[in-house]
């Protein structure tokens, strides 16, 4: 309600009201107000109302069991203990290690990619020569049976029936 | 929790309770105890306040004494223990909250036509706290309620009404000038009928006073 912010409806006082902690003159002065003034009226009664919903219905803190301190002790300790310290330095380490780790391995893999990119002889570099078509012809074969013995001995006869591979038959 | 500076309340910590800060920043479990010890039903207020759930509260509130004597060194004296350890356990519990609404299952009862009565009587008259078996599912609805409005104003008003702090107490705990507890709580008030007479309308009507 918009009215309620305004200091005629005594928004600061409304408490003290509830509470039975204003002095007769501001309690008369507010129930006058009250008399005449069906906003505040509604919200002090809601307001009295949801006290009494509250009270009813839920639960105050539990209270801390018997060995409360004792437990909080406990925590502090294994919070603060070398085992505890050790265990977040090791785990620090290890993640430092995996990142240098990590960083290599890139760096190589990097490194491969771009060797690996350039290199004519290389199976994507051969596919590249053939697309242009530059593959040198392949070496001549042996015809028959013959021609691998005289291979093995190093007297290569050629298809074009003499050992020169330039010269047509 | 909402700080504002012009409003905060100008505290300085009791001598002994200064020394005893000191000792345990000094390592002394002994004077930290007594530090618990003094503020602990306190923390365990807030918690409830906010979380609502009593099985989690001393979980939460032991990893708040923990988390303090942890960063103890790092408190400088110049406010309150209580107002520096209350903060810190509004934080634990929002923390705790948010881990926890990540996985929440929701399951909610809803409410008989029975209890929608009662509701409708404990609300117009001082009526003593509800059998605690049949508090169950008003405990899940008037939870929904509170879900519903800010955590300031959820945790102003379980401290007031169920825990029992005047509306002092609350300013030192959360931090916050009188005058603007009052306010907030009565708008609080105001704030929580209005959802919980949305959601009854859709049931039932529940009669009305006058």
């Amino acid at each position: 309600m918009a009215h309620r912010l305004d200091p005629a409806h005594f928004e600061d006082r409304w408490e003290d009201y509830l509470a039975g902690a204003l002095d007769p003159a501001s309690t008369a002065e507010l129930e006058g107000h009250l008399a005449s003034c069906a906003a505040c009226r509604e919200a002090v009664d809601e307001a009295r109302a949801a006290s009494r919903l509250l009270r009813a219905v839920l639960d105050p803190a539990p209270a801390p069991r018997l060995g409360f301190w004792t437990r909080v002790r406990a925590g502090i300790e294994a919070e603060l203990s070398p085992a505890g310290a050790d265990f977040w330095a090791s785990l620090e380490l290890l993640a430092r290690r995996l990142t240098l780790v990590s960083a290599a391995a890139l760096l190589l893999l990097g490194v491969y990619v771009a060797v690996d990119e350039f290199d004519p002889v290389n199976r994507w570099g051969r596919v590249q020569v053939e697309n242009l078509g530059v593959l040198p012809e392949p070496a001549p074969q042996p015809l028959d049976s013959d021609d691998v013995l005289l291979a093995v001995t190093g007297q290569v006869r050629y298809a074009n029936g003499n050992g020169n591979p330039n010269r047509s038959r | 929790m909402e700080v504002n500076g012009s409003e905060a309340t100008a505290q300085v910590a009791p001598p002994d309770e200064r020394e005893l800060v000191r000792r345990a920043q000094a390592g002394d479990l002994a004077a930290y105890e007594q530090l618990v010890k003094t503020h602990q039903r306190r923390v365990f207020a807030i918690v409830n306040g906010i979380l609502r759930r009593t099985e989690d509260v001393e979980d939460v509130a032991q990893q708040v004494f923990i988390k303090v004597y942890v960063s103890i060194k790092r408190f400088d004296l110049r406010s309150a223990f209580g107002t520096w350890l209350y903060k810190i356990a509004v934080n634990e519990c929002r923390d705790y909250l948010r881990k926890k609404r990540a996985r929440r299952l929701v399951y909610e009862a809803d409410l008989s036509e029975q209890q929608v009565w009662q509701l409708g009587s404990i609300e117009q008259e001082n009526t003593p706290r509800v059998d605690a078996e049949k508090r169950v599912e008003l405990q899940q609805f008037l939870g929904r309620l509170l879900d519903e409005i800010s955590e300031d104003e959820r945790t102003m008003l379980v401290l007031k009404e169920v825990e029992g702090y005047s509306v002092e107490e609350i300013g030192e705990i959360m931090d916050m000038n009188v005058n603007t507890v009052k306010v907030k709580l009565f708008r609080a008030r105001g704030r929580m009928m209005e959802m919980y007479r949305r959601r009854l309308r859709a049931k039932k009507p529940v009669p009305r006073k006058g």
